[in-house]
């Protein structure tokens, strides 16, 4: 009977201990910019240098294929991808996401089609680094439909 | 070098930093200007934005022909010389579409399904702005009769379902 009072004594003092402590503090981030600013700033110019490097024109005169063809146009790209799929992390921040649920989703999809990119761009494999371009479209879009609403802004009669 | 293609060229670094010399980019600018002065392009052909320029209540249909398709990320757009009214002169309108991925999975497209030469009637949701181009919706080969549908509302709502 002792040894129950005592267990139940100190595991009262071990919770109240508990309560007392001082969370954990919150990591050294800097996420001052709003989440427009790292839409337009960060994300977008990395997409748009993915989306611009691979693309198949069709003319009467015939189809021209664009697509990186020096070492510093592969750089170029790769650094896009490399930053896409970074700055996709900075979507989840605390702070920024938005939930835990589809904005995690959408985010991590996001970094999973910057990784193809990465990765096709490491074989040189243009189609490759085009499909994985229209995944990042995907991602950028389900995400907006979903959290960025724009139909509901548009100008209504 | 075709209009559409001077719009593109302009707008990807990977064409300015080697396939375009500086006489030919002043006179490709001059065209540009030309063009958007006449109000062909009222919207960057290969830029990623949303969809509220269209307005998705009305449908418009022209008749005409294919000059350019833009098999392009993170939207396809494709280039018609065509008409609303049969007789009238025709013009050059900008068609928009969903991601090359999109139109592949749901609207049952190929890199090659739709090529510039192609006699087309296509309808579409206008540009709020009266400018010509729109949102594409559906695209009809007339001489073959297949039919090729494009509607960005639904095939990037799709996105959602395939995420879960």
């Amino acid at each position: 009977m002792k040894k129950k009072t005592f267990i139940l004594f100190f595991s009262l003092l071990a919770l109240l201990g508990c309560e007392k402590s001082e969370p954990p503090p919150k990591p050294p981030f800097n996420a001052s910019l709003t989440l427009p600013q790292l839409m337009d700033w960060v994300l977008d110019p990395a997409a748009d240098g993915i989306w611009d490097a691979v693309a198949w024109i069709s003319t009467t005169k015939g189809e021209k294929v664009i697509a990186p063809h020096t070492e510093a146009q592969w750089d170029a790209l790769r650094n896009s991808a490399a930053t896409l799929m970074e700055a996709s992390n900075l979507l989840m921040l605390e702070g920024r996401a938005k939930d835990n649920g589809p904005w995690m989703t959408y985010s991590r999809r996001l970094s999973k089609a910057a990784e193809k990119t990465l990765n096709a761009i490491a074989t040189k494999d243009t189609q490759a680094i085009f499909d994985a371009g229209s995944e990042i479209d995907s991602a950028c879009e389900a995400c907006h439909i979903q959290y960025a609403k724009f139909d509901q802004k548009a100008p209504q009669k | 070098m075709t209009l559409a293609a001077t719009v593109f060229r302009l707008n990807n670094p990977f064409f300015l930093n080697h396939e375009m010399n500086p006489m030919k980019t002043i006179t490709n600018l001059f065209k540009l200007a030309l063009f958007i002065a006449i109000g062909v392009v009222p919207f960057a052909v290969n830029a990623h934005h949303s969809t509220t320029m269209f307005d998705r209540t009305q449908v418009v249909t022209i008749t005409g022909v294919v000059k350019e398709v833009q098999w392009t990320n993170p939207h396809v757009a494709i280039f018609v010389s065509g008409a609303v009214k049969e007789g009238d002169e025709p013009s050059l309108w900008l068609m928009e579409m969903t991601s090359p991925g999109n139109l592949i999975r749901v609207g049952g497209w190929s890199r090659t399904a739709v090529k510039a030469g192609d006699k087309v009637v296509v309808e579409f949701f206008p540009l709020r702005n009266g400018g010509k181009g729109g949102a594409l919706k559906k695209i009809t080969e007339t001489q073959t009769g297949k039919v090729y549908t494009a509607d960005i509302f639904a095939q990037e709502n799709a996105n959602l379902e395939q995420s879960k």
